[in-house]
């Protein structure tokens, strides 16, 4: 099954439709950004021409991925 | 009283550092084969499109290999000059979280609040909430998308998601 990233404060009855579709990875908060995106897998990590990127801080690591050359703060 | 003054200062130099563009460097996204990105996009990414608005991911909801919707203007304009049929939407109830998961007054945007996945254009939130609910229905069955739509929640943004 597909996995998908996203925001630890997604709510319960959004997380149970998409469990039909992929494994949820919750993206814990990160305190190294504002609270308002501090779990928000659009500001640690980027896909592009269906590969990886993320940022060097990123709360979550992946084998596969690229590894960026800037911090996000 | 140095070392408390000191303190102060580190403080502000952390608070003052989370600040944009140094949290914008991967909100990046790519519409068929164009990346679009602005001058902060890290130089591991080689943008085809560039755009004033760092937020660039953010505020783009991808439709299909050749059109999105955007709540940027200047996006919508540089998108349309590229030959990419962008909706413009001006929409103000899109919100964003504070840590413990209330809602926070920050206005939150289009590509944070869905997710487009094989033909199913996910709103988190209910499409009933928006005003530009129409235009949002009238674009995606141009494109044949199926709105999920949360019947009675406000909408937030999560930045989207990204399938790994």
């Amino acid at each position: 099954m597909r996995r998908l990233l996203i925001d630890e404060r997604i709510r319960d009855v959004e997380q149970i439709y998409l469990k039909q579709y992929f494994d949820i990875i919750k993206i814990p908060l990160s305190n190294e950004v504002y609270d308002e995106i501090s779990g928000h897998s659009d500001i640690f990590y980027c896909k592009v021409n269906n590969q990886i990127i993320e940022a060097p801080n990123a709360p979550i690591r992946f084998s596969n991925s690229i590894i960026g050359e800037n911090k996000v703060r | 009283m140095l070392q408390f003054v000191s303190r102060i200062l580190l403080l502000e130099k952390t608070k003052y550092g989370k600040k944009y563009p140094e949290d914008v460097p991967y909100n990046v996204c790519q519409i068929g084969n164009k990346i679009i990105g602005s001058k902060y996009t890290d130089k591991s990414i080689k943008p085809d499109i560039i755009v004033k608005q760092g937020y660039t991911k953010c505020s783009i909801a991808v439709t299909d290999d050749n059109s999105c919707i955007t709540t940027d203007k200047n996006i919508e304009e540089v998108l349309q000059k590229n030959g990419i049929d962008a909706l413009y939407i001006e929409e103000n109830n899109i919100k964003l979280l504070k840590r413990d998961g209330t809602e926070s007054t920050m206005r939150g945007f289009i590509g944070g609040a869905t997710l487009v996945f094989d033909n199913k254009f996910v709103l988190f939130g209910d499409i009933n909430k928006l005003e530009y609910k129409d235009e949002i229905i009238k674009h995606i069955n141009k494109y044949g998308l199926e709105l999920v739509s949360f019947d009675g929640l406000d909408v937030y943004d999560y930045g989207g998601g990204i399938i790994v």
